[in-house]
């Protein structure tokens, strides 16, 4: 399995450790997103994660003999690297992002993420760009929440969970399309056998005040 | 639909790293049905008719390592069948898990004895 090598050039160097990638970040000290339109700018910095030469060789023969003769191998190649680098910008968007409370943690922990979804599948996107745009809103909407537990779904839809030492759960689903599937589990004072659960389906912007009354606020929010 | 595989019998699920969280404990995304599925795929450990747990586990990492590119960072979840669903039933009583035996045989493999395993939709 060919090794992805997400790596960025710059001013600010941060790596973190993942095996044998690694990342780097360029951004430029001070470029900050406080206000900026809760849309991806049309021309992102000059930062990329690429596949190193080696890796996009290797796929690259394997895909292109695997493909029947009638499609062409060139369109979808560029439909995943469209979809790869649309992931990268949202990571890169979140790293920069200073209103964003643990923003570089969490870029990269989508890194790590990303990296595993490749490994398991290098011709998926890594992570589902929807739902990344999705959960890449809701951080931008929600500027004090804590840090909270994220994998990927077998889709590669971003899964997050705020969970606490009093056994409170909220957990979220973010779909690729603004929506989110989220679940709550809290402990039920007079039936402690029965803890309470409740879920529902809503859009990101507003999912906060939709579970507001739930008092979900008290043990995700800093 | 009712579940076939007796309640004191065990199943795994085998979780990529995707679904693994950063302090190693297995993400609820692990048990998330896939937009195309209808329900979750697991394996049948005392099928295996192993000595042990241990040897059931190594067993069954050797017949995923056929199926799959298993990673060092994934992991198997093993579950007890009555001890889910009755954990399903009691805090969600709107809901129900049913596992149904569902052998399948690894593609490729010549010899359906020695690579039938059972697998399990839940």
């Amino acid at each position: 399995m060919p090794e992805l090598n997400l790596q960025e050039k710059g001013i600010q160097e941060a790596t973190i450790a993942y095996g044998n990638k690694f990342l780097r970040d360029d951004s430029p000290i001070g470029d900050l997103d406080i206000g900026a339109p809760r849309h991806l700018p049309q021309t992102v910095p000059a930062t990329r994660f690429w596949i190193t030469p080696a890796v996009v060789q290797e796929d690259r023969k394997v895909l292109v003999s695997d493909w029947p003769e009638n499609e062409d191998p060139f369109t979808q190649l560029d439909l995943i690297d469209i979809e790869d680098n649309q992931v990268q910008q949202l990571i890169f968007q979140i790293r920069i992002s200073t209103s964003i409370p643990n923003n570089e943690r969490l870029a990269n922990r989508l890194i790590v993420l990303f990296n595993d979804a490749k490994e398991e599948d290098s011709n998926s996107p890594g992570v589902a760009v929807g739902s990344l745009r999705n959960f890449y809103h809701f951080l931008q909407e929600y500027t004090n929440l804590k840090y909270p537990n994220i994998t990927l779904t077998p889709d590669n839809n971003i899964y997050a969970s705020w969970e606490d030492e009093q056994d409170r759960l909220f957990s979220v689903h973010f779909l690729p399309n603004g929506i989110t599937n989220f679940v709550i589990f809290k402990p039920n004072d007079r039936h402690p056998e029965r803890p309470i659960r409740l879920s529902g389906i809503t859009t990101s912007d507003i999912l906060m005040e939709t579970v507001a009354p739930n008092g979900v606020n008290d043990w995700i929010l800093e | 639909m009712k579940g076939d595989i007796p309640d004191k019998d065990h199943i795994s699920r085998y979780c990529g790293p995707k679904t693994i969280r950063e302090d190693g404990k297995i993400g609820a995304s692990a048990f998330i049905l896939r937009e195309s599925e209808e329900s979750l795929s697991v394996n049948w450990l005392e099928y295996l008719n192993c000595s042990s747990r241990e040897s059931e586990i190594a067993e069954i990492r050797r017949v995923y390592s056929l199926k799959l590119d298993v990673r060092a960072k994934a992991k198997l979840a093993v579950l007890n069948v009555g001890e889910m669903s009755n954990k399903v039933k009691n805090e969600s009583p709107d809901r129900a898990v049913y596992v149904v035996s569902k052998p399948w045989k690894v593609q490729g493999s010549l010899d359906i004895d020695k690579y039938f395993t059972p697998e399990v939709l839940v």
